[in-house]
């Protein structure tokens, strides 16, 4: 195996990603388990940005996932405002089961993906950005683009119905 | 490569002085302001009219009897001051402020650095900015902090949102995330003239975002004693104010990118002066106007500002979307 200073920068943050996910299944403060899910959307956005040279969708991720749909997972945790003991005996062993092996499918899936990924990427190469992205989806994917956005839409009505009893 | 670097930290450590110097100078415009407002002086005594005060009221604050509340998360209890001025000077980093300049033989950008995605870096680094109050309403375990803290959620949500559709005018006409292009493409002509709808949509929206009247719900006196930072005191509490008026300067600064022309100059007879001060005298006039527009108007009632988000604002930019792409299209001469 060549050693590529790529290759190290990827394994150092996808360490870092796996840390945090395992950060959110095992730590058992609500709040800090929220962080941890913070950590891990922004570091999985540099790995986008750094070593696939695709800065649109790093941006993307952190402003859609960090800058909008945490912040709500926040709201919902500090509305209900736990506090100690009503959270620590919800930590049964079988969710720590649950949540190493997850983490250890997405190991194997990182493991895998740093296979293909080695020599992918040349270094300042040009990378993905807006145009090509939306080249790709209003061209060759457009309905399955289409059919994601009627997905979505179905699923803010299926909010709203839920959410109003009375419309 | 050496000199790269230092120049990289020069630029660095200017710009951070820079934008310290406007948030102190900043918290005396407002004083001053507001009391011209309300036919008073405002700060007199420290220095002439009072042009010292900043650094007395700096030192004050350091001095102060530092209280941390007893019953609070204390990780997030100090993270939150801490992170507050962090989105803006994350910020500053691809805010252009001049042509390249050559000094000493060697080319220099007025930029920290162009990259490519710009625009867009500054929505995810300012979308950080939520996380302050949040933390900070939360972490200290009072009724009126966490009250702030989940209504700044909220709104920030919804009024980041229009920030991003308002200026999505914008980038369809000149086709670039980048603030340097965007600053080029209004050499001949100021983007507000053909984005007039959402230069008014994004200073509503960062007026909001910014937590300042007549949107400063968070921290409503009247209600909430003083918001998400009622249980901080000294220099913890200076951390949320230097944070708020850093990000005030980092509004008007992208406004001025990306409306107001940057650093070109307005006339064509005083294209001599030199960007930078153009860029200044246009940051600081949007600045005032933000001063202004706090102490004229009163503040809007809760379930009135979510309604004036999704209800008004939001058609207006989506509207303005389409209308921009309408335009475009027709001066191409159709599909």
């Amino acid at each position: 195996m060549v050693i590529n200073p790529w290759n190290l920068v990827f394994l150092f943050f996808a360490l870092l990603v796996l840390l945090s996910a395992v950060g959110v299944v095992a730590i058992r403060h609500p709040v800090y388990s929220a962080l941890s899910l913070l950590a891990n959307l922004c570091i999985t956005a540099v790995l986008y940005l750094v070593l696939m040279g695709a800065p649109f969708i790093a941006m993307i991720q952190v402003i859609v996932y960090a800058g909008a749909i945490m912040v709500f997972f926040l709201f919902v945790i500090m509305l209900m405002n736990l506090r100690k003991g009503e959270y620590e005996e919800r930590m049964v062993p079988w969710r720590l089961l649950l949540g190493v092996s997850a983490a250890a499918v997405f190991a194997f899936q990182v493991f895998i993906l740093a296979g293909e990924w080695r020599g992918f990427l040349p270094p300042g190469a040009h990378g993905f950005g807006a145009k090509d992205l939306s080249h790709l989806i209003f061209t060759r994917y457009i309905l399955a683009f289409e059919l994601v956005s009627v997905l979505i839409f179905v699923a803010a009505l299926g909010a709203v119905a839920l959410a109003k009893k009375k419309l | 490569m050496l000199a790269a670097i230092v120049i990289a930290v020069i630029k660095m450590l200017v710009l951070f002085a820079v934008l310290m110097l406007f948030v102190a100078y900043g918290t005396l415009a407002e004083r001053k302001v507001s009391g011209h407002i309300q036919d008073r002086l405002g700060p007199l005594y420290c220095g002439p009219h009072g042009f010292l005060q900043p650094f007395a009221d700096g030192l004050k604050l350091f001095f102060k009897e530092d209280i941390v509340a007893k019953e609070s998360d204390k990780f997030l209890y100090f993270l939150a001051p801490m992170i507050a001025i962090v989105p803006a000077i994350l910020a500053i980093g691809v805010i252009p402020f001049g042509e390249s300049i050559t000094l000493f033989g060697r080319k220099i950008n007025l930029v920290m650095t162009d990259i490519n995605v710009a625009l867009l870096y500054l929505l995810a680094v300012s979308s950080f900015s939520v996380y302050t109050i949040v933390f900070g309403g939360w972490s200290a375990n009072s009724k009126y902090p966490l009250l702030g803290g989940l209504r700044s959620a909220a709104q920030f949500i919804s009024y980041e949102l229009i920030l991003g559709l308002s200026i999505m005018g914008v980038i369809m006409i000149v086709g670039s995330f980048s603030l340097v292009d965007i600053v080029h493409y209004q050499k001949g002509m100021w983007m507000v003239v053909y984005q007039p709808l959402a230069f008014i949509i994004y200073m509503v929206a960062a007026t909001a975002e910014l937590n300042r009247l007549p949107f400063d719900l968070p921290e409503a006196e009247s209600e909430l004693v003083g918001g998400y930072h009622t249980e901080y005191s000294s220099m913890k509490f200076a951390m949320f104010f230097l944070g708020e008026y850093a990000n005030m300067v980092i509004t008007s600064a992208v406004a001025v990118c990306l409306f107001l022309g940057g650093w070109y100059s307005p006339v064509p007879f005083l294209s001599w002066v030199p960007g930078p001060i153009w860029f200044v005298v246009k940051l600081v006039a949007v600045f005032f106007f933000l001063l202004w527009l706090r102490w004229t108007y009163p503040r809007f009632r809760y379930d009135q500002l979510m309604g004036f988000s999704w209800k008004y604002l939001l058609p207006l930019a989506l509207i303005n979307i389409l209308a921009t792409g309408g335009v475009m299209l027709f001066l191409q001469g159709g599909i």
